[in-house]
């Protein structure tokens, strides 16, 4: 239809005026505040304005990075607390998911059964109290797995990689357990590799969705020091009313003449950077994935 | 789910040990994952039975004095319970109506876009948010709308008008939670109604260019009724989370100034159940929850079979 349209001269020019024109003015609400704290923070805020939009930075002073990564202790410790429940997480959730929906699409018995509780964890949960109860039971309280352990698999992820996996071709694993291979075989060097498209867009999922969480932190956590980068750019936030002493308290800085807005700013840009990077290459599989969610959700 | 039971069929009936000498890697590879699925899944749900206990943390699930019903009706007749409960069916609905369309309306404009450069990088950028955290989102908004320095509010000052404190105010709360819930999700959920758009056959719309159709007749006519299944579907699984009302969205951005507002289930047994430590009744507000939630979502899982059913599909 738009090799068509792009042929001809457009009939409603008036609509397409319009319709760029917001579409421009929609890209820029959705850039403006990204580029807001990203300028803000490397601005040089004592000799020029603070009000207003920062399109472009006003002056340069990236030392606010070097404070916050390099002199600071809080930002790098909660950055590799991130780093390590991200990682961990998706390693051994996807690992342990796709190991699960290989094995359903096998009929062994008792797969039925299997198959309808793997289901009915997705309708029904025990929720907040009794996840807690059990983190507590096991002794993972103030422990930085407790922010791994509790979200590592899901259903609706396993049921994903299952759909996905039951339209491998089976002559492959047939040919691998006719030369004496057996099921871990097949998993490991064929089921593994040949699912890489769904297990990437699992794994970019799943890991998206730990270096975002902020809420096992605030529930699991007792000691401060051990917050992954998320809950604390929520403790700067909520004490944004108070002064600059207690934003350097925060990020485990000794400040004097640093703006509140500055400190929030660069943290938010430390902790979006993973994301910024991954997201070009990822791109591809974020999209995937909401398709594959939400018509076999 | 129907593929997987049609095949299962035919060896139903291998006997256990025959089943195990045949797959026990399979087994093997099953066990972390079941491990896993009864200790933090299936010992939670059985936790729930604390709702019907008077639990302390020192008695433990299992020696705890059972208490009947007494915690839901400590429940029911908690104000604050009905007004999260209230809260949450509304603000549900508020989504409904208001973000639910949004990328319905966005998809159809962008698929109108003429350069395709532009309409790949828009649509680029419009889905940003949804991978960046409701902290960072509150901490923007903080930025930009915070009563002190942000940086809209004192535009609003300089034209000489009072800016509202938009984060605690009962009047702006939802509105803002609206907002930014559009902010967040349009781009992303977009790409479903886009991926249906782009798989509808491109003969119909020469076939009505020929007869003289207009290109908003060809909207109306052609790309809407093409998606409309997918709509359909979008919006009866919304249906099945009415009870969800957005935990993480408001946890960051709210405070006891809005919970006559903002107080949502989610909020209320985290406040119950872990900050004040009232376990049971926590458990009973999520017992309720659950139930109900769990009803949604089969009554929309079976709309959506029922409307697959009905050929519209």
């Amino acid at each position: 239809m738009r090799q068509f349209f792009e042929k001809r001269i457009r009939p409603g020019l008036l609509f397409d005026i319009f319709n760029v024109m917001f579409f421009i003015i929609l890209s820029i609400v959705f850039l403006a505040p990204f580029i807001h704290i990203l300028m803000y923070s490397v601005s040089d805020i004592s000799h020029y304005s603070t009000a207003g939009l920062f399109l472009l930075p006003r002056g340069f002073d990236p030392a606010i990075y070097e404070a916050l990564l390099l002199k600071g202790i809080r930002i790098p410790n909660a950055l590799l607390t991130s780093l390590f429940v991200a990682i961990s997480g998706t390693f051994l959730g996807v690992l342990i998911s796709s190991m699960l929906a290989y094995a359903i699409t096998k009929p062994f018995k008792g797969r039925g059964v299997l198959v309808v509780l793997i289901f009915f964890t997705m309708m029904f949960s025990g929720g907040m109290v009794p996840t807690w109860l059990v983190v507590r039971g096991l002794g993972l309280l103030d422990s930085r797995c407790a922010l791994v352990l509790p979200g590592m698999v899901t259903g609706f992820y396993v049921f994903i990689l299952r759909n996905f996996i039951q339209m491998l071709p089976e002559g492959l694993e047939e040919s691998v357990l006719i030369d004496g291979g057996s099921y871990l075989t097949v998993f490991f060097k064929i089921v593994l590799p040949l699912s890489k498209p769904v297990i990437a867009t699992v794994a970019l999922m799943t890991a998206v969705g730990y270096w975002n969480d902020y809420f096992s932190s605030i529930i699991y956590l007792f000691d401060t020091q051990k917050w992954p980068l998320a809950t604390l750019i929520r403790d700067l936030i909520n004490r944004s009313q108070l002064s600059v002493m207690e934003g350097g308290v925060v990020v485990g800085l000794d400040v004097n003449r640093l703006d509140n807005v500055k400190i929030k700013s660069a943290t938010m840009v430390i902790s979006m950077i993973p994301v910024l990077i991954a997201y070009p290459f990822a791109q591809k599989y974020f999209e995937r994935g909401m398709i594959i969610g939400a018509i076999k959700g | 789910m129907s593929g997987s039971a049609a095949r299962l069929g035919s060896k139903d009936r291998l006997t256990f040990s025959k089943s195990w000498e045949r797959y026990k890697y399979i087994y093997l590879l099953l066990l972390p994952g079941v491990i896993y699925l009864i200790i933090f899944k299936y010992l939670p749900m059985y936790g729930l039975i604390i709702a019907f206990q008077e639990f302390t943390i020192f008695s433990g699930v299992f020696q705890s004095a059972w208490a009947g019903l007494e915690n839901f009706s400590r429940m029911m007749s908690s104000r604050m319970f009905w007004q999260a409960f209230w809260n949450t069916i509304r603000i549900s609905v508020l989504r409904l109506i208001f973000v639910f369309p949004a990328p319905v309306l966005f998809s159809l404009l962008l698929n109108e876009l003429p350069f395709k450069r532009f309409r790949r990088f828009t649509q680029t950028i419009s889905y940003l948010p949804h991978f960046i955290s409701w902290i960072i989102i509150a901490g923007i908004l903080d930025v930009f709308v915070n009563p002190g320095n942000g940086v809209i509010m004192l535009a609003i000052q300089k034209i000489g008008l009072a800016p509202p404190n938009v984060i605690s105010s009962n009047t702006w709360f939802v509105p803002m939670l609206i907002v930014t819930d559009i902010y967040k999700t349009m781009g992303y959920s977009a790409i479903v109604y886009l991926a249906a758009i782009s798989s509808i056959d491109p003969g119909l719309y020469e076939a009505a260019i020929i007869d003289g159709a207009s290109r908003f007749r060809l909207v109306w006519h052609i790309t809407l009724p093409s998606i409309l299944p997918v709509i359909c579907i979008m919006f009866i699984f919304n249906i099945g989370s009415i009870m969800e009302g957005g935990f993480n969205q408001i946890f960051v951005l709210y405070n006891p100034l809005v919970y006559r507002t903002a107080d949502i289930i989610d909020t209320f047994i985290y406040r119950m159940g872990i900050l004040t430590a009232d376990y049971s009744l926590g458990a009973a507000a999520q017992f309720f929850k659950s139930i109900i939630g769990m009803l949604l979502v089969i009554g929309s899982n079976y709309g959506v079979r029922l409307f697959k059913q009905s050929g519209l599909w």
